[in-house]
């Protein structure tokens, strides 16, 4: 099956990723199951799915360092598996399992980075990048963790690729850093810069993702942007209160179900009408002389609807 | 981070750039990177200057009569250092850059990766051959040891050098894991050395013994390079080190190409 392409569009620029019925089998296992996919040029994919669906495998095939028993892969116009360095130019990785460590400085390893490429960044600029200015005479081995997450992403941009995997880029990020990245790779989305990212963070795939597709046992099991997701899932939203003088749930006509927090009495609602079930609420409460407090109104979050996905994957997946 | 900076990514076609850089100009560009990484490990220093100088004095001191003692133990000093500093450095370095998902990156880049492997290898050689330095000034000062056949001599330390760096890139194959690194390469190197005269001479040994010891990689190199500390290496000698070492280089080398992997043995 391929994702992504819309049929309808008259003569579409070529997609910069396409895979079709990519099947990886290891030891017996099959790690990827038919997945198809295609990315525009500029779109900024997210690629989810539980530990083990196949994730990184998928991402090591675009990157050429698997070969897939059979299907077809196409970033850059090129099959990744033994693609020439021009094409190797042109990408740029955040590996999930690589940790960098030197005895050269953060200024060195950044200028000898660049002297791979044949159009990269200055050491300066990669720096600025991602905030490592003020660190670029220490040497990396002193570097945190986090500080070497950032110099990983400044190595997978300096050769200013047109394509680029993000393995899980901000693990080992503080929130500032990890908004501070958000913003660097906004910047790229708009230079045309084509992203992949896998994260289980998923308050940054709303950030960032164009386009959501979920992975389960080696197959594409949902694909759509996150408003898509969110707008299909069929889940209701929540109304929730603090109120301390509601000893049992409330018999309200808009209210599907309700419940209350052991730990600190907050009482939730879920409804379709969220409108009708505050009113609801308030003159159930006003009845009785009971104070509400704190009265809030929510979407489901992205997280909800990611947890229904894949609570529903077995009636779902063929 | 700048997001100012990541609009200076932004290029007009960047399919149309310029091709990247060859093997040589990126062998000549990283080498530079590696010998400063080297220099600037603590161990790797330790273990290529100052061990074998450690070594030397012990053993010279063991062995009594100095004069005597040191010109066997400058040169065997000089193999343990050539040796220890190209196998056993690049077979723990090139393990820990493979388990850390290092070397995987290497492979994304667009610059031929036998050039950054080759930079490696001529690093840790390098670095090795300042050991040798090292030994021979000192045995100079203090013994007043000189080699009789400085070019024999520099031919064998040269054929060990090239020897050990295949060796210990050919090792990392059986390697599982950077901790285990150590381990193994010092199970490996270390009785080799002594089966070939490294920490004593064999001329007390079964000749059995002897035998096997000149099949293997470092024996007909480390008799070549004492022989030409004393003057007696001919240049035969050196035509056998070269046939018996090149003969498990090119063995090795081949073994290294087959089986050397770029990934991580394990996850993390």
């Amino acid at each position: 099956m391929l994702v992504g392409m819309d049929p309808t569009t008259s003569s579409p620029p070529p997609p910069a990723v396409a895979a079709a019925d990519v099947v990886v089998r290891r030891g017996g296992v099959t790690v990827l199951d038919g997945v198809g996919l295609a990315v525009r040029p500029g779109e900024v994919v997210a690629l989810l799915g539980p530990n083990g669906a196949g994730k990184t495998t998928f991402v090591e095939c675009l990157e050429g360092y698997q070969r897939p028993d059979t299907g077809r892969i196409d970033v850059l116009g090129r099959n990744p598996w033994r693609a020439p360095a021009a094409w190797r130019a042109r990408i740029g990785a955040v590996l999930q399992d690589c940790r960098i460590d030197s005895e050269l400085s953060v200024a060195e390893i950044v200028t000898m980075t660049r002297g791979y490429y044949p159009d990269a960044l200055t050491t300066q600029d990669a720096l600025d990048l991602v905030g490592l200015a003020p660190l670029a005479k220490r040497r990396v081995s002193r570097l945190s963790g986090g500080e070497r997450r950032r110099l990983e992403i400044a190595l997978a941009l300096i050769g200013r690729p047109d394509f680029v995997v993000l393995d899980e880029p901000t693990t080992g990020f503080d929130p500032e850093a990890r908004r501070s990245l958000w913003k660097v790779l906004a910047g790229l989305r708009r230079a045309g810069t084509t992203m992949l990212l896998t994260t289980h963070l998923l308050d940054e795939v709303e950030e960032l993702a164009d386009r959501v597709v979920l992975l389960v046992r080696g197959r594409v099991h949902r694909t759509g942007t996150v408003e898509e997701l969110r707008s299909t899932s069929g889940l209701p939203d929540r109304v929730g209160c603090v109120a301390p003088e509601m000893d049992s749930a409330p018999d309200l006509p808009s209210v599907l179900e309700s419940w209350r927090d052991r730990d600190n009495g907050r009482w939730t609602f879920t409804t379709n009408e969220p409108g009708r079930t505050v009113q609801e609420l308030q003159e159930y409460a006003n009845e009785r002389r009971i104070g509400l407090v704190d009265v809030t109104v929510r979407s489901p979050s992205f997280e909800d609807v990611y947890l229904d996905l894949l609570a529903h994957r077995e009636e779902a997946s063929p | 981070m700048s997001p100012a900076s990541a609009n200076r990514t932004e290029g007009a076609s960047r399919a149309g750039r310029a091709q990247p850089p060859g093997a040589l100009p990126t062998f000549a560009h990283q080498i530079r990177y590696d010998l400063l990484s080297q220099v600037r490990n603590p161990a790797a220093m330790f273990f290529s200057l100052g061990l074998p100088l450690i070594f030397l004095v012990t053993f010279t001191l063991i062995g009594g009569d100095w004069a005597e003692t040191a010109g066997y133990y400058t040169p065997a000093t000089m193999t343990i250092a050539i040796v220890t500093g190209t196998m056993t450095n690049l077979a723990i370095t090139l393990s820990y850059l493979r388990e850390y998902g290092q070397l995987k990156r290497l492979q994304l880049l667009p610059v031929p990766r036998s050039a950054l492997l080759g930079s490696r290898m001529a690093a840790a050689c390098v670095l090795a051959l300042a050991g040798v330095a090292v030994v021979a000034v000192f045995s100079a000062a203090v013994y007043d040891t000189t080699p009789e056949q400085p070019g024999r001599l520099a031919a064998a330390i040269l054929l060990l050098g090239v020897a050990g760096s295949v060796l210990g890139v050919a090792l990392t194959a059986v390697i599982p894991s950077e901790n285990a690194a150590s381990p193994i390469a010092n199970a490996l190197v270390l009785p080799l050395l002594m089966i070939s005269g490294g920490f004593f001479p064999l001329d007390g040994a079964p000749e059995w013994v002897r035998t096997v010891s000149s099949l293997l990689p470092l024996e007909p190199g480390l008799s070549a390079a004492v022989d030409a500390y004393r003057g007696a290496c001919s240049w035969s000698d050196i035509g056998y080190a070269a046939l018996v070492t090149g003969a498990w280089t090119a063995a090795t080398a081949a073994l290294g190409v087959r089986f050397f992997s770029w990934t991580p043995r394990h996850r993390r």
